[in-house]
């Protein structure tokens, strides 16, 4: 856990954690496209803030780069890509269609991130890794969430992103935070 | 080295076709390219299957005996595709730029294939099958058809989502072989490392892998995607995803197999047989009320990849060498299958089944084709699926697992009379009165006929197709017995 | 010890002072911030003085609930306020009477009185009102008792003195992910029960449209006063059980001399002033929402408290 060893880096992160998490749980409960959009731009720097600490913290560059890798194509080249081919007439008055209404939705949020909390647990006890305690499961969390909202979402536009941040960057630079890629391959 | 060419020239192909020279040669450099690639594969396989393994690049290329069999079939479909193309592509889309395009992405589709079993860095294989799922996603939509964005749009959305989850459990064995202690992050160091990894770290990435990549290879519950998929591509393109882009990700399952063998305490068997068999029953139930013909390929594809799994879970050196035949098999029939259906799509102008009845008096090669392809798919001697079901058979009975083999046989036989049931309605139906859209009637236009180079690949897919299942040449039969050693651990 | 009686007796005063103070500079900023002069922070003062001189007017259908309803929601903030910390760390002499889940029931006790007697009238808007009010209500029960039942567990006690000392005296819990976490739960919850926007619209005269404002429609001279009073108070006592108890310690008095506990008031008075502003400024920037996505906006504090929950406990 090492709090002791970094404190207040291990509170921003923490900090930077939580309201990552806040913005995937938004992601699930808004319902219009612009809105969702633009947390997704927030959730992507809230991304980047956390790989640059972390990077600062370990002292390793494959940190600090995958922090630009991700502010150059989840922040602005996926919105500007979004933004340029669909018309934003879309953007400015869609709602999103979903298969499922949103105070369900919200349960079952709820119920994925406990579900990731509980699939960290053993893993966590496995090994003793720095950051790890926060990173790991709020990053699978928002796996999850990512996952969980392309599933009930009956349009290409609003999956297109979710799939995005699905996959792009939340699994591999919260496990690669927790990991000391420094001397790695 | 020749693995590296083996890498290189599919992508100095695809460059050449996009560039201005591939305006009016992109089809012939490509299948020159597949025809050189093959020929440096086959080496590759005859010295893997007799050294055991063959290195290159400073062990950054690896291929071991069950990858070179990998390796063997997707270079030797490569090649039949790309020569199948040659006149498909001509008469549906016209040259010039689009196939241009086509064939760029081709080359880089099956560059990426091949490079998955041969990229000794667990990672970088990774890497490589998401290219092939971006690249063939491009190539699926390629018809331009609402229904054919929408299956790319499922195939891209649905196997993105399950490499995500095998991305993390890739990352959890990384950690685990850290925590273990050993360096390199290849297969070989996995192996090493297993028996020192803590269980709860390597059984979770064992799940998140198994069901990640069990949506690319179609595996149920996560298949839905792959009939849409495998039915709106182009022909060529439907026999390379279905013949060897679903057996190069099984793959990369099958080598986690004695991964997590040599870790005490863990057993696999169980997952990989209740996958399997769940694959294959819902397949042959689906298989059954399937109305369009390249969609019952595709379930038989969905099918085939469920009975290797219960092969490779079964256990013991024959199970192992029969699933090992049955890739082999599988990728020769399905490919020359889908070339099947390309053509009787050119003859008979639809995809329904319930629409094209007698084929066999207006299309002969068609329906010649659809029939031996049926045959041979669906498990009936003498053709190799039914000498490697039958390998498996015995294998699980000798090993005891009465159950599971019995449910496999009745489920093999269910598919094969569904199977042969539709094909003998489209080749040697007669043509109803009721007013369908029927193929009895000769179309005299010229995409009637079946391009001379789609005639040429079935005759050139026949021939192994024919004689895999009669007689194993020695040097296949070598490396089929190096794969099925690699497969145990 | 005859010291903590006075401090608590001084918390209930202040209480009991400043309430209306707040509710009046919560209107005047709202309305400057949108470019308009606003009533004077005073006002809420004169009303209640105003309305206690003026005679009161029962309609002879209500029943004894509505003659009694303003005094119980009355009293209610108030025995809240003898258990929380207003202005010191320490625990003073009604401390241990109640812990935070029976200050809950206590604040809901008014609020039931004051729904009972909304029914009570013949009036059509009253029970329309109850029943909206009623259905928030339940939702943010949820959140209500998970927030408690998470912060209690982690202090290992109920009592709101202590669990402001283990959970939030610590400076380095604040930036926990479950402290933020929770402190965005209960703030949605703030602005669910005190009918603010996006929830209600508290300076709306629509009575078609009110939720919580309903229940003082019928009440007229004294009753009216006593529930305008009750209102604010119960506003109060929310802010200083979210400022002092959840988000940070900052202004209470630590020692015992009546000197640093006369300068806690004008402390927590800024702290609070502070809230108001954030208050204020969520007010302004959002729009009231439609009735049925109240349950949307509930949930997803609900979502968020029990995140907080999962991200706190897990790491015990």
């Amino acid at each position: 856990m090492n709090s002791t060893a970094y404190p207040v880096i291990f509170a921003l992160d923490a900090l930077t954690g939580a309201l990552f998490l806040l913005t995937a749980i938004g992601v699930v409960a808004t319902r219009q496209v612009l809105a969702s959009l633009q947390l997704f731009i927030l959730q992507s720097l809230l991304l980047t803030l956390s790989a640059v600490l972390l990077g600062v913290a370990l002292g390793s560059v494959h940190l600090f780069a995958v922090a630009a890798i991700t502010i150059a194509t989840k922040t602005l080249l996926i919105p500007w890509l979004l933004r340029r081919t669909v018309s934003s007439e879309v953007y400015r008055t869609r709602e999103i269609e979903r298969v499922l209404n949103i105070p369900s939705s919200l349960l079952i949020a709820a119920a994925l991130v406990v579900l990731a909390y509980v699939v960290a647990n053993p893993l966590l006890r496995a090994v003793e890794v720095p950051f790890a305690q926060i990173n790991l499961p709020l990053g699978l969390a928002a796996m999850f969430l990512g996952v969980f909202t392309v599933a009930v979402r009956r349009e290409a536009v609003s999956q297109s992103s979710q799939t995005c941040r699905s996959s792009l960057s939340s699994p591999p630079p919260s496990m690669c935070r927790s990991l000391p890629w420094s001397s790695a391959c | 080295m020749e693995l590296a060419a083996v890498l290189v020239i599919p992508a100095l192909a695809s460059v050449l076709s996009l560039s201005p020279l591939g305006r009016r040669f992109a089809a012939p450099i490509t299948l020159a390219a597949s025809a050189i690639v093959l020929v440096l594969v086959a080496g590759v396989a005859e010295e893997a299957a007799r050294t055991g393994r063959v290195d290159a690049l400073d062990e950054w290329l690896t291929c071991d005996g069950l990858g070179a069999l990998v390796l063997l079939l997707v270079a030797f479909v490569g090649l039949t595709a790309s020569l199948f193309s040659w006149g498909y592509i001509r008469v549906e889309h016209g040259g010039g730029g689009k196939e241009q395009h086509y064939y760029g992405l081709f080359n880089l589709f099956v560059m990426s294939m091949l490079a998955v079993p041969v990229l000794a860095n667990v990672a970088l294989m990774w890497v490589a099958v998401e290219l092939t799922t971006l690249l063939s996603a491009f190539l699926v939509g390629f018809e331009d058809t609402p229904e054919a964005l929408e299956a790319a749009w499922k195939y891209v959305v649905l196997t993105t989502l399950g490499a995500v989850l095998a991305l993390l459990g890739f990352l959890i064995l990384y950690w685990g072989s850290r925590v273990a202690g050993f360096e390199p992050f290849t297969w070989v160091g996995l192996g090493e490392a297993a028996p020192h990894m803590p269980p709860a770290l390597l059984w979770p990435a064992f799940l998140l892998i198994l069901v990640g990549f069990g949506t690319k290879v179609g595996l149920v519950p996560m298949h839905t995607w792959l009939p849409d998929a495998h039915s709106q591509a182009p022909a060529a393109i439907c026999a390379l995803l279905s013949g060897v882009e679903t057996t190069t990700v099984l793959y990369v399952i099958l080598r986690l197999f004695p991964v997590i063998g040599v870790a005490p305490g863990l057993d696999a068997r169980p997952w990989f047989v209740g996958f399997g068999l769940l694959s294959v029953a819902i397949a042959t139930l689906l298989l059954i009320y399937v109305r369009d013909f390249k969609r019952l390929f595709a379930f038989s594809t969905v099918e085939h990849m469920g009975i290797i799994l219960v092969a490779a879970g079964l256990g013991g050196a024959e199970a192992h060498l029969g699933a090992a035949y049955q890739m082999t098999g599988h990728a020769i029939a399905k490919s020359f299958c889908f070339f099947a259906a390309g053509v009787a799509v050119i003859a008979a102008g639809t995809q329904e089944i319930g629409a094209v009845r007698g084929l066999v008096r207006s299309s002969p090669l068609a329906a010649m084709a659809l029939v031996a392809g049926g045959i041979a798919i669906a498990g009936a001697p003498p053709f190799a699926i039914f000498v490697s079901e039958f390998l498996i058979l015995k294998a699980g009975i000798a090993s005891g697992h009465y159950v599971t083999v019995g449910l496999l046989g009745l489920f093999v036989v269910v598919a094969f009379c569904a199977v042969m049931l539709h094909i003998n309605k489209m080749a040697f139906g007669t043509p109803g009165s009721d007013g369908s859209i029927v193929a009895g009637l000769p179309l005299p236009s010229a995409l009637a006929r079946p391009p001379l180079s789609c005639k040429a690949t079935l005759a050139l897919a026949a021939i192994p197709l024919l004689v895999i299942g009669v007689h194993v040449p020695a040097p296949l039969q070598n490396l089929l017995m190096a794969a099925a050693r690699a497969m145990g651990g | 010890m005859p010291e903590r009686i006075l401090y608590n007796l001084l918390q209930v005063g202040v209480v009991l002072a400043f309430a209306p103070l707040v509710e009046g500079i919560t209107s005047r900023l709202k309305e400057n911030l949108q470019s308009k002069r606003g009533p004077s922070i005073f006002q809420p003062y004169r009303d209640i003085w105003k309305l206690l001189h003026k005679d009161e007017i029962v309609s002879e259908y209500t029943s004894w609930i509505f003659r009694a309803a303003p005094y119980v929601a009355f009293t209610a903030p108030i025995f809240v306020a003898l258990l929380i910390p207003v202005l010191t760390r320490y625990p003073l002499f009604f401390a241990f009477m109640g812990d935070m889940l029976g200050g809950g029931f206590v604040l809901a006790l008014g609020g039931f009185f004051a729904t009972l007697a909304a029914v009570d009238t013949a009036n059509p808007y009253g029970p329309m009102g109850a029943s909206r009010t009623r259905m928030v209500g339940f939702l943010a029960e949820p959140v209500f008792i998970v927030v408690f039942l998470t912060v209690s567990f982690v202090a290992g006690s109920t009592i709101p003195y202590i669990v402001q000392t283990r959970w939030v005296t610590p400076i380095a819990n604040f930036f926990e992910p479950s402290h933020v976490l929770l402190m965005i739960a209960f703030l949605m919850l703030i602005l669910a029960e005190d009918g603010r926007i996006p929830v209600d619209s508290p300076s709306g005269q629509f009575e078609l449209a009110m939720i919580d404002r309903s229940r003082l429609l019928e009440y007229s001279g004294r009753g009216a006063a006593l529930m305008k009073w009750a209102g604010a108070m119960k506003f109060f006592v929310l802010i200083i059980i979210f400022l002092n108890v959840l988000v940070t310690p900052w202004g209470l008095a630590q020692g015992m001399g009546l000197g640093e506990v006369l300068l806690a008031i004008p402390l927590v008075l800024l702290k609070v002033f502070g809230f108001i502003l954030v208050l204020v400024y969520i007010e302004s920037s959002l729009a009231k929402l439609r009735l049925f996505r109240i349950t949307e906006f509930l949930g997803a504090a609900f979502v968020i408290c029990v995140v907080a929950m999962i991200t706190r406990l897990s790491e015990i």
